[in-house]
C-alpha cells in the first residue's frame, strides 16, 4: 500500500436507472488513475428488481478488463484486498435507481416556507404529489382526503421560523397526526418535520404513541434564512430506505460500502460544490446530469450548491412528460432534417418503452438529441428560480467555468461535437468557459470517494479521465446577421503558427488546439459584445485550455434565435453540425 | 463474451400455465376459496373505496368546551354509525344532540371536533379469465391459474376485457379502418395491424366492442385511446408497425375463441405487463413461463427499434466488438436470422427476448 494515500485500489459503483458502472481505481506514480471501468443494463427494474444482477455483470466486466479477481465465489466483493491482489482496498456506490420517493408537502406560507419546501423537494429524487399550505382553501377534511388518495411515500411538514408561529403550525401537525393515522400501519408515511424549532417537543407529544416523526432543523429558521442541508441528509436517508424495501439488493451495497452508499445526485453536488471553490470565484460551476429517469442540474457558486432534480425530465420512461414543458414544434426546431410533430410523438413514446434502447439512424440521432436540448433547457429553466437572487432572473446563463455534461446520451455521443451543439443550445453558456465530458460517469464516483479518499477526487479530476471538449467563447450582444463581433488571437505555448481572425455574428467555428495543449487567447470584441472582460466591448488575454474540439467560437448571439423559417432553421442547424465537427 | 444487457422478455407463446394476481389496492373481502374455480366475470375480491372524512364540531354543535366534547361522545371510536345515530349529547336544557349524517365510522377526537369517516362506495374485482383460484393472502390478493395461450404487449390504455377474439383483414399491418368495423363484430374483441385515425376508435366504441388489439398506434391518438371505454393492447407501440409475426400467427390461430385483454401495466417499477390471455380448455397442467432469459446464440429476439423494427429472429451470434451504425453510434451487437431477410445485425440493445 502506498505510504501517502490511505488505500491503493478503489472500486466505484454508479448505480443509474438504465445503466450500471464499475470503476476501479489505483494508485499510479502515487496518484490515482482511472484503470478500468465496466458497464451493464441496470437490473434495478422489472423483471428482476435486483440490484446485484446489474453490479455483479459490471464488476465482471472489470475483472475481464484487468485480470484482478474483486469477487469471491459466493459473488461477494473481496474488501480489503488481499496480498496476492485479489479485491480492493476502498468500496463506494452511488445509486439513483429505484422509483421516485411520492412527497406531499405540508407548511404555512407558500412563499416561504413551502418555497423552501419544493426547493428541497426539487433537488433530490423527490416527487411532489400536492402542497397544503395555510392559504389553501380546502377544507381540513379535504385535505385529509387528499393524503389518503395520493398515498405518497412521505408527508414532508415545514412552517414557522424559529420562535414564529405555533399555532398555525400545530393545527397543521394535527391534521397530517389524523391523516397519517388512517394510513395501515404497514402502508404508514415518512414523516420528516422541518418548521419552527421552538415546537420540537410539542409536535413529538402529538405523535406519542401514534407515528414515528423525524425531527430535522428548520429549513427556514428565519425569513431570510434558508437552510436545507440537514433536511437533503434525511430526505437521502428515506429515499434509500424506500428504495431498499422495493429493490433487493441494497442492503447488500450498503454493506460493501460501509456506509459509504451516496444517492448519485449528493455525490454530484459534493464534486460541483468543490470545484466552485477551487475555480474561478467569480464564475459559477456546472454540471449537468442527463440521465433516462432524472435530470440533474448542480450549479455551485463560491462552495454555495444550489441542486435541482427533476425526476419527470429524462430521456427514459419518464420522456413524455417533456410534453408538459412543450410541444413537438419546440423539439422539431432543433432538427436539421425534416419531420412531422407526430413522428416526434412516436419517438417520444417509444423510447419511453424502451428506455435502453439506442438510435442506430441519423434522424434517430438527431431527434434524441432534439429531445435532449428540449429537455436541457426545461430543467435549466426550472433550476435557474433556485439560484441566489442576482442570477434568478438572467435570460443568458451566468457565467459558468467549467460545464460538467454527465449521463449516457451527452457522454456517449457519436461525436464529441453532438454532445458540444446540444449543450451549446440548450445552455447557451457566455463568455469564455470550457466544456467537459464525464464518459465513464466518474463525477459520482469520485464524489463519494471524496468521504474515505479524499485524495481521489482531486487527483481523478486533474488526469485524463474527463475528456475537454475545448474553451468555448460566446459573446452575448444583439445585432445584425454578419456584422463583426470580435476579433480573436491565438497564440499556441509550444510554438507554431498564431490563428487570427474576424469573427461574424452567427459564425460557429473551430480553432485548433488538442487537448493538452495550452495557447494565449486574445479577444476584443466590437462594442455591445461582451465576452466577460468587465463589460461590453471590453477586451483580454486569457491562457485558454484546448480540447477535442479545440477553441470554439459561439458566435450565433445570446440569446440564441433561431430562423422562423422552417427550412432555413434547417440549413442552420444541419450547417451547424458541420461547423463544430459532428457531421463530417 | 461477459454478458453486459439483460433484455426485456415479451412472451409469445401459444401454451404454458399462466398465474396471475388479482390485487385489491387496500385490505378488504377475498370472494373465492383455494381451488374454487372461477369464470371471467366472477367478482374475486371487493373492498372500499378511499372514503371521504368530515370534522363534526361536537363543541360548537353543543355548545360545549373542546374538554367537555370527549365525554360527551355517545359512540366508541372507530365504531359503525348509521346515518342519523346520536354521535354526542344530549346536553343542556334543550338535549342538544350532534347526529351522523351519514352511514360511517366515529374515528377520532380531536379539539372537540370529532373526525368522522362517510361510509365509502365498495368496488369489486373481477377474475379476468376463467381459471382455478390457486392461492390468497386473505384480505388483499387472489392467484389464479389457467392453461393457454398468453401474448404479452407494451403498452395498454388501463382497462380490461374478456370476450370472443375477431380478426380484422388479412395481415398484421392491416390499417383499422372505419369502413372495416361491421355489425358483426359487436361486443368482439378486434385484432388489427395498425391504427392513425381516431374515426375507427369512435365506431368501435358503438359497436360496443370489448377490446382492441393493435401492432401499433400513432401517439396523437393517445389522449383518445385512454379515454375508450374498452381495452387497447399495443403489441409493438407507437407509429405504424405491424404486429409481429409470431405474435399474428398466435393472434389468428386463436381467433373466434374468447381471450382476456388486460390492457394494464406499464409502470416501470411494476410487475406487470399488458397482456392477451387465451384460455385453452382441456389441455394439462404446464410449467409456467420463465422470467429472465439472457441474450445467448439460438434465444428467439425481436428488434424494437430501427429500420427492422418488429422482425423476429434467432440471435446466431453476439459479436465481441463493438459494431459501427449508420448514426455513427458503435455498440455491441448480436447477427440474427430473420426469415425472409437473412442475417441482420442490430445492437443487443434493440433486443428483446420473445418466448
Amino acid at each position: 500500500m502506498s505510504s501517502i494515500l490511505e488505500a491503493d485500489t478503489l472500486l466505484a459503483l454508479d448505480i443509474g436507472t438504465v445503466n450500471t458502472r464499475a470503476s476501479l481505481f489505483d494508485v499510479v506514480d502515487g496518484r490515482y488513475r482511472l484503470v478500468a471501468t465496466g458497464r451493464a443494463s441496470s437490473t434495478s427494474g422489472p423483471p428482476l428488481f435486483d440490484l446485484r444482477e446489474g453490479i455483479h455483470m459490471a464488476v465482471e466486466q472489470v475483472m475481464a478488463i484487468t485480470g484482478r479477481p474483486l469477487l469471491d465465489e459466493e459473488e461477494n466483493l473481496i474488501l480489503p484486498a488481499t496480498a496476492e491482489g485479489a479485491g480492493v482496498d476502498v468500496f463506494v456506490a452511488t445509486s439513483s435507481a429505484g422509483p421516485t420517493v411520492r412527497a406531499v408537502l405540508v407548511g404555512l406560507m407558500p412563499g416561504v416556507s413551502l418555497e423552501s419546501a419544493r426547493r428541497l423537494a426539487g433537488s433530490t429524487y423527490l416527487q411532489v404529489l400536492d402542497e397544503i399550505s395555510l392559504m389553501d382553501r380546502r377544507k381540513e377534511e379535504e385535505q385529509i382526503d387528499l393524503i389518503l388518495r395520493a398515498r405518497p411515500d412521505l408527508l414532508l411538514m415545514v412552517g414557522g421560523t424559529d420562535g414564529g408561529a405555533t399555532s398555525s403550525v400545530l393545527r397543521m401537525v394535527e391534521m397530517v397526526r389524523l391523516a397519517a393515522g388512517l394510513f395501515p400501519e404497514r402502508e404508514r408515511p415518512h414523516l420528516v418535520y422541518a418548521g419552527n424549532r421552538t415546537l420540537a417537543a410539542e409536535v413529538m407529544e402529538q405523535f406519542e404513541n401514534h407515528q414515528s416523526v423525524a425531527l430535522v432543523p428548520n429549513i427556514r429558521p428565519s425569513l431570510p434564512q434558508e437552510d436545507l442541508a440537514p433536511a437533503r441528509l434525511r430526505l437521502s436517508e428515506v429515499i434509500s430506505e424506500l428504495r431498499s424495501r422495493r429493490i433487493t439488493g441494497f442492503e447488500e451495497l450498503k454493506q460493501w460500502s460501509g456506509g459509504y452508499l451516496m444517492l448519485t445526485v449528493d455525490a454530484f453536488g459534493r464534486v460541483l460544490r468543490y470545484l466552485s471553490q477551487v475555480y474561478d470565484p467569480d464564475k459559477g460551476v456546472l454540471g449537468v446530469d442527463l440521465g433516462a429517469s432524472h435530470t440533474t442540474l448542480a450549479a455551485a457558486f463560491d462552495g454555495d450548491l444550489r441542486l435541482s432534480v427533476r425526476t419527470e425530465l429524462g430521456l427514459g420512461s419518464v420522456l413524455p412528460n417533456l410534453l408538459n414543458y412543450c410541444t413537438p414544434e419546440d423539439v422539431l426546431r432543433w432538427m436539421p432534417v425534416e419531420e412531422s410533430p407526430g413522428s416526434v410523438l412516436d419517438y417520444i413514446y417509444n423510447k419511453a418503452l424502451y428506455p435502453a434502447s439506442i438510435p442506430t439512424e441519423l434522424d434517430e440521432l438527431h431527434l434524441e438529441y432534439a429531445l435532449a436540448r428540449q429537455i436541457l433547457r426545461s430543467a435549466l429553466a426550472l433550476a435557474q428560480p433556485s439560484w441566489p437572487e442576482a442570477l434568478r432572473h438572467s435570460t443568458v446563463l451566468p457565467a459558468m467555468e467549467p460545464i460538467i455534461a454527465s449521463g449516457a446520451a451527452l457522454s456517449r455521443a457519436p461525436r464529441p461535437g453532438y454532445a458540444a451543439l446540444a449543450l451549446l443550445d440548450a445552455l447557451q453558456p457566455r463568455g469564455v468557459s470550457t466544456l467537459v465530458l464525464d464518459p465513464y460517469s466518474l463525477v459520482p464516483a469520485v464524489g463519494a470517494a471524496a468521504g474515505p479518499l479524499p485524495m481521489v477526487t482531486v487527483q481523478v479530476l486533474e488526469s485524463g479521465s474527463f475528456i475537454s471538449l475545448g474553451t468555448v467563447v460566446s459573446p452575448v450582444g444583439r445585432g445584425r446577421q454578419g456584422r463583426p463581433v470580435l476579433r480573436v488571437r491565438l497564440e499556441p505555448e509550444g510554438g507554431g503558427e498564431p490563428a487570427e481572425g474576424q469573427i461574424r455574428l452567427g459564425q460557429l467555428l473551430r480553432l485548433p488546439l488538442r487537448q493538452g495543449e495550452h495557447a494565449r487567447l486574445t479577444l476584443r470584441p466590437e462594442r455591445g459584445f461582451d465576452v466577460g472582460f468587465g463589460g461590453p466591448g471590453r477586451a483580454g488575454a486569457l491562457r485558454v485550455a484546448g480540447g477535442v474540439l479545440g477553441i470554439v467560437i459561439d458566435a450565433r448571439g445570446r440569446p440564441l434565435e433561431l430562423s422562423r423559417d422552417p427550412g432555413r432553421r434547417r440549413e442552420l442547424n444541419q450547417k451547424w453540425l458541420y461547423d463544430i465537427g459532428a457531421l463530417q | 463474451m461477459s454478458a453486459n444487457h439483460l433484455p426485456i422478455l415479451r412472451h409469445v407463446l401459444p401454451m404454458t400455465s399462466v398465474r396471475r394476481e388479482r390485487r385489491l389496492p387496500m385490505p378488504g373481502n377475498i370472494a373465492v376459496r383455494g381451488h374454487e374455480k372461477v369464470q371471467a366475470a366472477d367478482v374475486v375480491a371487493e373492498a372500499e373505496e378511499p372514503p371521504r372524512h368530515l370534522f363534526l364540531d361536537i363543541a360548537r354543535g353543543l355548545g360545549i368546551t373542546p374538554a367537555e366534547a370527549a365525554r360527551a361522545l355517545r359512540v366508541d371510536l372507530g365504531s359503525r354509525v348509521e346515518a342519523g345515530q346520536v354521535l354526542a349529547g344530549p346536553v343542556g336544557i334543550a338535549r342538544r344532540t350532534l347526529r351522523a349524517p351519514s352511514d360511517g365510522r366515529a374515528l377520532q377526537l380531536s379539539g372537540g371536533r370529532l373526525l368522522f369517516e362517510a361510509r365509502p362506495l365498495s368496488f369489486a374485482v373481477h377474475a379476468g379469465f376463467p381459471g382455478e383460484v390457486v392461492a390468497t393472502d386473505g384480505s388483499r390478493i387472489v392467484t389464479i391459474e389457467t392453461q393457454g395461450a398468453l401474448l404479452q404487449g407494451v403498452w395498454g390504455n388501463g382497462r380490461r376485457g374478456w370476450g370472443v377474439m375477431r380478426v380484422i383483414g388479412e395481415g398484421p399491418g392491416e390499417h383499422l379502418l372505419t369502413d372495416k368495423l361491421d355489425i358483426i363484430l359487436r361486443g368482439a374483441i378486434l385484432v388489427a395491424g395498425t391504427c392513425d385515425h381516431p374515426a375507427p376508435l369512435h365506431q368501435a366504441t358503438e359497436l360496443s366492442v370489448r377490446g382492441l388489439i393493435l401492432g401499433s398506434i400513432a401517439a396523437e391518438l393517445l389522449a383518445v385511446t385512454r379515454r375508450l371505454p374498452y381495452p387497447v393492447l399495443l403489441t409493438e407501440g407507437f407509429g405504424n408497425a405491424p404486429i409481429s409475426a409470431p405474435a399474428y400467427s398466435l393472434l389468428s390461430s386463436n381467433a373466434g375463441r374468447e381471450v382476456a385483454v388486460e390492457a394494464v401495466g406499464g409502470d416501470p417499477f411494476g410487475y406487470q405487463q399488458p397482456e392477451v390471455i387465451i384460455p385453452l380448455t382441456g389441455t394439462q397442467r404446464l410449467d409456467r413461463a420463465e422470467r429472465v432469459i439472457p441474450l445467448a446464440t439460438g434465444v428467439r429476439v425481436k428488434v424494437i427499434r430501427g429500420p427492422q423494427r418488429s422482425a423476429v429472429g434467432v440471435i446466431r451470434e453476439l459479436i465481441d466488438r463493438a459494431e459501427p451504425y449508420p448514426s455513427g453510434i458503435l455498440a455491441r451487437s448480436a447477427t440474427i436470422q430473420v426469415e425472409g431477410q437473412g442475417l441482420i445485425v442490430v445492437p443487443q440493445a434493440n433486443l428483446e427476448v420473445v418466448a
